[in-house]
């Protein structure tokens, strides 16, 4: 099954407030072909998603969402969401949301970034998709911290699988 | 008034308002928490329970305007236990605002969400999703 994401504009905010590119993700039909990556432009940005769970709409719904947060939305000063952030972090989802797996926390970060979390299991999984630090950072309640680079995401999320099964 | 160098009492409270889309629900431990990185920036803004008291001012009404967040607190203590400095920077807006200033790395910005407490908590406001979790765990059903 592919997904799509596509540029949006969104509705009327401030100048000062308005994202600079916003990003929405759309279900494509399944035979139709599905492109990988992101980019500039007006182009219609796919990835491609095993069997996926039943959240995977949701979450995609979600992180779309989080492009429409304007500068400032923490209450401070924190930037808007970057649409390549969005991007990346709908990539990584598709190829993680495989039936069974739990739903994860999405949460926007201040620098512009998006966070995907999981706390369950004794684990506190979080993946940050950030231009400033970008990485994975997991701890196991039994005792062990790890960081790896966001590249290891993906396999990261496989050892831990049982462990993050729903319930 | 409070001046701009007055020290800061280790059993200071300090506020940090937070969006609704940076809360989550923790099942290993069973509750709502803000995420960690509510606590990434190196100069975090936070306002100071001693000048909202100076000026009569609950908690709240650091969240005046701002109707979807809630607000948690951290001790001053617990901060400068993570080596962190408290300044006190007022803006012309907030009298109460200052910065927790240091290095704050995952592991650290985990231990600050930890710590943590919500002293006010919108939960009409909050992403449904995280709600569906919570309301999964405490009821006895499933996700």
């Amino acid at each position: 099954m592919g997904y799509a994401v596509s540029p949006l504009i969104p509705p009327v905010l401030p100048p000062e407030a308005q994202p600079v590119r916003s990003a929405r993700i759309e279900v494509l039909a399944p035979q139709q072909s599905a492109l990988a990556d992101r980019g500039e432009g007006p182009a219609v940005y796919m990835v491609v998603a095993p069997e996926a769970s039943p959240w995977y709409r949701a979450a995609l719904d979600r992180i779309s969402d989080l492009t429409a947060l304007a500068v400032g939305w923490n209450g401070y000063d924190a930037r808007e969401i970057k649409a390549d952030m969005v991007i990346d972090a709908a990539a990584f989802l598709a190829k993680v949301a495989f039936p069974g797996i739990a739903p994860p926390s999405i949460t926007p970060l201040a620098d512009g970034g998006v966070q995907v979390e999981w706390h369950r299991g004794g684990l506190d999984i979080e993946i940050a998709f950030s231009d400033d630090e970008p990485g994975v950072f997991i701890e196991d309640r039994q005792g062990s911290e790890i960081e790896l680079p966001l590249t290891e995401a993906v396999s990261a999320i496989a050892s831990y699988w049982s462990r993050l099964q729903e319930t | 008034m409070i001046p701009d160098d007055a020290p800061v009492s280790e059993d200071m409270s300090l506020y940090r308002r937070v969006h609704p889309k940076e809360i989550v629900w923790n099942e290993n431990d069973r509750c709502l928490r803000p995420g960690s990185g509510v606590f990434k920036d190196p100069e975090m803004s936070i306002h100071l329970d001693d000048v909202l008291k100076d000026e009569e001012r609950e908690p709240e009404s650091v969240l005046d305007g701002k109707p979807q967040h809630s607000l948690v607190a951290l001790t001053a203590g617990f901060v400068k236990g993570e080596e962190q400095a408290v300044r006190r920077t007022p803006i012309p807006e907030d009298a109460s605002h200052g910065e927790v200033c240091g290095n704050k790395s995952q592991a650290r910005r985990k231990r600050f969400a930890r710590a943590a407490e919500f002293v006010v908590l919108r939960e009409d406001a909050l992403n449904p999703d995280e709600v569906a979790k919570m309301r999964a765990a405490t009821d006895g059903g499933s996700e």
